[in-house]
């Protein structure tokens, strides 16, 4: 898997990778919370309102 | 008019055993079984029963159901005293509503080839709702996603991946789908920005997906796995 880094909007790198998986059942580990957040632009740094929030 | 198609009893207990722990209880749902006379009745049952589930599925998959689905959610454990490891002709108001799922463990994405509803893809529109959805899963392996489940719907491509959230979760799900929409639909393949919903019913693979009747061109298929990473394995 190739390892992304992400050069953020103020210029601070980060990692997804870095941040800990959250253990649920068995063998299977969950997609961090702050990957959905990033992907639906709803994280701190990246977040841009939605047109129905402007 | 109907395929010859039988379920596969292994994919099916492989699919289980992959996305819902053995002592969740889930719905399983059979859509537009054939009753004879032309009729057809929408199955459904909650199971923590794995072994009964499977054979659930199988039959009604076998005697010609448009879909068997279940639900990936862990569901209120209350509701298998609906139909308690078994299936029945679902009444209305009997299937999982969003307030009965407990909490959110997947997300799931669809990619479903653009065509006429309630027909069967053809391979050409088949083959390209799969690589659409592994292009879905190299951009977010790209921006450093775990690995996800690569699963063929029978009509196009499934990408599940494990989460661990609130139930309501302020339509982050919702939010992420629309992302993967814009980014991934075009007038071929469609990212179904539907399936948010925590109660959301989901192709069981190892069933026969049967939309529509079965021509040369559009044929009915079994739903499978495709990719399982070994970290899920």
């Amino acid at each position: 898997m190739t390892h992304a880094v992400h050069l953020m909007p103020n210029g601070r790198a980060s990692d997804l990778r870095k941040e800990p998986l959250i253990p649920s059942t068995s063998k299977v580990f969950a997609c961090p919370k702050t990957a959905l957040l990033r992907l639906a632009g709803l994280d701190s740094v990246t977040s841009t309102p939605r047109t129905d929030e402007l | 008019m109907s395929s010859d198609l039988r379920a596969d009893p292994g994919e099916i207990h492989r699919a289980l055993d992959l996305l819902i722990p053995a002592d969740q209880v889930t719905e399983l749902r059979a859509l537009q079984v054939p009753e004879g006379r032309g009729f057809e009745k929408t199955y459904s049952g909650y199971f923590d029963d794995r072994d009964k589930l499977v054979e659930e599925a199988v039959k009604l998959s076998d005697r010609g159901a448009k879909g068997v689905y279940v639900t990936l959610n862990p569901v209120d454990p209350a509701l298998l005293a609906r139909a308690n490891n078994r299936a029945k002709k679902a009444q209305k108001g009997s299937s999982t509503g969003d307030d009965h799922i407990v909490r959110r463990r997947w997300l799931a994405i669809d990619g479903d080839p653009v065509r006429p509803s309630g027909i069967s893809s053809t391979d050409a529109e088949h083959e390209s709702a799969v690589t659409r959805i592994r292009e879905v899963r190299d951009y977010l392996r790209e921006q450093g996603w775990p690995e996800g489940v690569l699963a063929d719907s029978g009509n196009g491509g499934h990408l599940l991946f494990r989460i661990d959230i609130d139930r309501d979760d302020n339509g982050l799900v919702e939010r992420c789908l629309e992302a993967l929409a814009l980014k991934f639909s075009d007038d071929k393949v469609s990212v179904d920005t539907c399936v948010h919903n925590p109660a959301r019913i989901w192709k069981l693979y190892g069933t026969v997906a049967r939309k529509g009747d079965p021509t040369p061109d559009r044929p009915h298929r079994i739903a499978r796995l495709l990719e399982v990473p070994d970290v899920l394995g």
